[in-house]
């Protein structure tokens, strides 16, 4: 084969590539769209009897906390708020070396509790547990650094309730987001997880810890990142949902029932991406066991997360993404192609590994052959047009239907003119900002082979609370 | 043409495909940007729109909940759904003879005739909002159009359903609706337990227990937690029957959690070594709310069980219960001999300081 007849061959691969893995994101896209019509014909009747009063399942909501003393008062008060008749705040100081235990220690009023602690999960030693006098509802657990796993883990040994809601410390939830993400558990009793939808909270008017108007960020990483979070959440997860097939609830705001997660063996230490390795796992082994279960997606826009807004963090933050994905997925291969994989084994699995995990590098590697070749003369001007006119013709078209799809349902920006300040965004987001994504996961794929470690950096915040 | 590898992969063919791709995404991404606008523009438009509706509409119905005006004005047709949402978000809103306004003020509108052809819309969102309107309108023409929305109906629908035809005649509804109520195991058990306690039809416990006879296992919490619900006088008897049949050990939970009766403990006592700890759970719970003096050695043995609930209901049962001082407590608590029990009455002994 001539160097020629590689680049004619190369272009076909990587043109089918692309045609597969786009016609997978319109499938889904479609799935969405079917999805979220029916919901909202469910949950936008603003009569509907309260059906579920006195009916909600207790939450334990586990809050892991590492050098947060500046944020963690605010964040607990705002937690404190919650419109959810039971639930309990479990806040885990995870060997902090600031004083996050004293402020939580002095806000709280804590004194320490002689709790018999149940030990069904493995984690770092735990110092002391503290009861707060002002709130009953309030426990801290003191223990060892162990990182965010270990400490959910612990959390999850001294939660009461049935459920228990992993929150990041610096989320922003909603007056109702409990309310909302129990609902999958009231109505299918085999639901085992839920997760809700995340969106960006840079720009946004907070006041007294909760998001009193959403507006768009002038920052542009930060604006780009408002439109990925609409794909992300909107078609990537809500598309899998109805086909069970779920493989990811995010680590800033998920509800598990805690007897399935102590099951499967809680949350792994050892890994990066701890909330998507839990949520495969647990397909893997309830499938293994037979057991009927339920992994829900919950679209209403109930958390909020600041996003980064500068280069390094934001790209330390996507190698994590990727390495976790890797991680998850590596480690639980069992499930891919199993007899009893079902969809998720079959289909989103083989998606995932496919064009999620590896996706980047043909990506990348399908737009530098194209370079190379044209510079070569091998491949002439009109195919090189297509080919990039295609790739970044796709992006914007899913870009497009993510604000569609939040067009019809929670028009979160009410502000008109923000509809057009998606559009934009979800056009130029194609040039460069994507190629730059792609970059950072091939950099995480990179790591991984190589086994280095990848840097955690630390997130600069803005704390726009009032 | 220039074929390679002889498989017809060509140059040409490539850009004949590229060029067909290129005008489908295209001809989409416009399609779909033209739609956002368009949905936007006609939302803003809507909005305001409704919002003048509302704006007229609003006083009227407020005005309505102490005296129904004599003069409306003219209820323009495409705000009727509207107006019907208004209506209902102010009749959950409020309560007693106010009602009776309303139901006064939707008459003189007619917006029973809307909710009636609502019932067989395509859409469950109007399904939902007509079956809603006549229950809250306690619209006894719409009776069979109900039943027959809460016999064959998906969940949501269904509920909706059976609470509008108990607002219309609770009783009629319990008792024309029973084999439902015992089946529909995807109706939330709180729902209907809060239409039952509104019942005062004394005949619901035997037809209850009558159910129970016929049930399948899988309807038989239902029924266990009715029974509850309406303290039946017959509830020991019912859950010794299902007790005495070989039944799920959630069941066996479920019906010792209920146990109120003290002359019951032999029920109780069946299932002190029971495997499953769920059910040891329930047994420490039950021991707790009906046990005499006799039960405190079994609680005692409970609070070294290898199971961390059964341990902490256990003492919480000791702690609890009538008979035993806080005395008594200390005592059982220093005459433990495992490190585990002690613990775990230590936390009970905490957690009932803190209140």
């Amino acid at each position: 084969m001539s160097i020629s007849d590689y680049f004619v061959v190369s272009q076909w691969f990587f043109t089918l590539y692309f045609i597969a893995m786009h016609a997978g994101y319109l499938i889904l896209n479609f799935l969405s769209i079917i999805h979220i019509r029916k919901y909202m014909d469910h949950h936008s009747v603003t009569n509907l009897p309260s059906i579920y009063t006195g009916l909600e399942m207790p939450i334990s909501l586990l809050v892991p906390a590492y050098n947060e003393s500046i944020t963690i008062v605010d964040s607990i008060l705002a937690l404190l708020q919650l419109n959810y008749p039971d639930y309990e705040i479990v806040i885990i100081n995870d060997g902090s070396s600031d004083d996050t235990l004293e402020v939580l220690k002095e806000h709280f009023e804590l004194k320490a509790f002689p709790e018999s602690y149940y030990f069904r999960l493995p984690t770092k030693k735990i110092k002391k547990v503290y009861i707060s006098k002002k709130f009953p509802n309030i426990r801290v657990i003191d223990k060892d650094n162990g990182g965010k796993a270990d400490s959910l883990n612990a959390g999850i040994n001294i939660a009461r309730c049935p459920l228990f809601c992993a929150v990041d410390a610096d989320s922003i939830l909603q007056t109702n987001s409990l309310d909302r993400i129990v609902q999958p558990f009231l109505e299918d009793p085999r639901t085992v997880a839920a997760g809700g939808s995340v969106r960006i909270a840079n720009g946004c008017k907070i006041e007294r810890g909760f998001v009193t108007k959403a507006d768009l960020p002038n920052n542009i990483l930060a604006l780009f990142q408002v439109t990925e979070y609409l794909r992300a959440f909107l078609f990537g997860r809500l598309g899998w949902s109805p086909l069970n097939a779920l493989l990811i609830v995010s680590g800033a705001f998920g509800l598990f029932h805690k007897e399935t997660v102590v099951s499967v063996g809680g949350y792994k230490s050892n890994t990066i991406g701890e909330d998507m390795e839990l949520i495969v796992r647990m397909h893997r082994l309830l499938r293994k066991r037979k057991k009927p279960y339920r992994i829900k997606f919950v679209p209403d826009p109930i958390c909020w997360t600041e996003a980064p807004e500068d280069l390094k963090t934001l790209g330390n933050q996507r190698v994590r993404w990727q390495r976790g994905l890797s991680e998850s997925l590596m480690s639980n291969l069992g499930l891919m192609f199993n007899r009893n994989g079902g969809m998720v084994g079959w289909l989103a699995m083989p998606y995932m590994m496919f064009f999620e995990l590896i996706g980047p590098i043909i990506e990348l590697a399908g737009l530098i052959s194209v370079a190379i070749g044209f510079y070569l003369g091998y491949i002439s001007y009109e195919i090189a047009l297509i080919f990039f006119t295609i790739a970044i013709g796709f992006g914007i078209l899913l870009s497009l239907v993510a604000v569609l799809l939040e067009e019809m349902s929670f028009h979160i920006y009410t502000n008109p003119t923000y509809i057009f300040k998606l559009l934009i965004c979800a056009l130029i987001e194609n040039f460069g900002y994507r190629q730059l994504n792609s970059f950072w996961r091939m950099k995480a794929m990179f790591l991984e082979i190589t086994g280095r470690k990848s840097t955690w950096g630390s997130m600069k915040r803005k704390g726009n609370n009032t | 043409m220039e074929y390679i590898l002889g498989y017809g992969i060509s140059t040409e063919t490539l850009l004949e495909l590229g060029k067909g791709l290129m005008k489908a995404v295209f001809i989409f991404t416009v399609l779909i940007f033209i739609q956002v606008v368009i949905k936007r523009a006609s939302l803003v438009y809507r909005n305001y729109r409704r919002q003048r509706f509302i704006n007229t509409w609003r006083p009227i119905l407020m005005e309505s909940v102490a005296v129904v005006p004599d003069k409306l004005p003219k209820l323009d047709k495409r705000f009727i759904y509207d107006f019907i949402n208004e209506w209902n978000t102010l009749y959950d809103k409020i309560g007693g003879t106010s009602h009776d306004n309303l139901i006064e003020l939707a008459k003189k509108t007619a917006i029973q005739r809307t909710a009636i052809k609502l019932l067989i819309a395509p859409n469950i969102k109007l399904q939902l909002i007509g079956v809603i309107t006549l229950g809250n309108m306690r619209n006894e023409g719409a009776w069979p159009f109900l039943v027959s929305i809460a016999k064959n109906s998906e969940t949501t629908l269904s509920m909706a359903a059976y609470r509008a035809l108990s607002q219309i005649n609770v009783d009629k509804a319990l008792v024309e609706l029973l084999p439902q109520l015992v089946s529909r195991i995807d109706w939330p058990a709180s729902m209907v337990a809060k239409i039952l306690k509104s019942t005062r039809n004394p005949k619901i416990c035997e037809l209850l227990q009558e159910a129970s006879y016929k049930a399948k296992e899988e309807e038989l919490p239902n029924i266990i937690r009715y029974v509850n619900v309406l303290k039946c006088s017959n509830a020991s008897q019912l859950y010794r029957q299902v007790l005495d049949k070989q039944v799920d050990d959630q069941i066996i939970s479920l019906c010792l959690r209920e146990l109120t009766d003290p002359t019951a403990i032999d029920l109780v006592h069946r299932y002190l070594d029971y495997p499953r700890w769920h059910v040891r759970v329930a047994v420490a719970h039950a021991l707790g709310s009906i046990g005499g003096p006799d039960d405190l050695e079994y609680l005692k043995k409970m609070l070294s069980d290898k199971q961390w609930w059964v341990r902490y209901r256990a003492a919480e049962a000791i702690v609890n219960l009538p008979f035993v001082t806080n005395e008594d407590v200390s005592k059982i608590r220093n005459d433990l001999q495992d490190e585990r029990a002690q613990l775990i009455i230590d936390q009970v002994i905490a957690e009932r300081d803190m209140e």
